[in-house]
């Protein structure tokens, strides 16, 4: 897989992640729903009312025909663009940062990225049965300095996840040379 | 009155253009950030073949349309004009 984002040279991805694959699954079945909607209302029409649109080439049953391919055509683009959508959504670790990338429909995407040695602390949420049932929640990474919480929802194992990316940050803490000792400064003194 | 079926295609014609242009950006998303990745590629086929599957079934479906003649629509006149028993 091609990369979001161009990696450094010393630079290696270490976790990808996307969000739960009961999120899509959801929506899946929704579109799933809505594309064997008219097959459904087809049959219905055949077993009850098979006198209709017996014509081929009446006003009425083109335009039905019509429309159906149109509906077909947008719930088929709609399932698409969720997918694509759901694909582009995702959280890279490397051994040297996080990176959150968010696709918000098909011309807006945000990466946002955080320094490993900036990460302050790590906590983990698995709130409401289907995060129970198939364990995936919500990761908040909070930084040091005026930098936003890192959120990413829906996110398989949270807890584990959570707790790799501490050790990751205690040992980039650890490998960040030294700051270097700064001279006392001499307060200014009072003029007469 | 009279209208011509081409009037019906028109629209979905226009529709299509514009599902054409979001697929193309779908795909577009798909083969930039995600070539190579199986599951893509597999995915983008197969909404790609639904897509045709759809307009290659309403062509069929429209193959026997005469499409240079004109449907008419008949008004029924008793609806445009108050009956003889309405009037005072």
């Amino acid at each position: 897989m091609r990369e979001l984002f161009p990696l450094g040279s010393s630079e290696q991805v270490l976790m990808r992640l996307r969000q739960h694959w009961v999120i899509f699954g959801r929506q899946a079945l929704a579109y799933l729903f809505f594309l064997a909607l008219p097959f459904g209302l087809w049959w219905l029409q055949q077993r009850f009312f098979p006198q209709l649109f017996l014509d081929s080439t009446s006003f009425l049953t083109i335009a039905i025909e019509l429309l159906m391919s149109a509906y077909l055509l947008f719930v088929l683009q709609a399932f698409f663009t969720a997918w694509v959508d759901y694909a582009l959504d995702v959280w890279i670790v490397t051994n040297q940062r996080v990176l959150n990338v968010v696709q918000t429909g098909l011309f807006h995407r945000t990466v946002s990225e955080l320094s490993l040695d900036r990460i302050q602390d790590v906590s983990s949420n698995i709130k409401g049965v289907l995060p129970t049932m198939f364990n995936f929640g919500t990761i908040t990474v909070e930084t040091a300095g005026e930098q936003d919480n890192f959120v990413f929802a829906n996110l398989p194992h949270p807890e584990m996840v959570g707790k790799k990316l501490l050790e990751l940050s205690r040992a980039a803490e650890i490998k960040k040379p030294a700051a270097q000792p700064v001279a006392p400064t001499q307060p200014p003194k009072p003029k007469r | 009155m009279s209208i011509p079926l081409i009037a019906l295609f028109i629209p979905y014609g226009i529709f299509v253009v514009f599902i054409a242009i979001r697929l193309i950006a779908n795909m577009y998303h798909v083969l930039r950030y995600a070539f190579l990745h199986r599951a893509s590629l597999i995915m983008a086929s197969l909404f790609l073949a639904a897509m045709l599957v759809v307009i290659a079934g309403t062509a069929q479906a429209l193959s026997n349309t005469p499409w240079n003649s004109s449907v008419r629509v008949t008004v029924p006149t008793n609806l445009l004009q108050p009956s003889k028993e309405a009037l005072p």
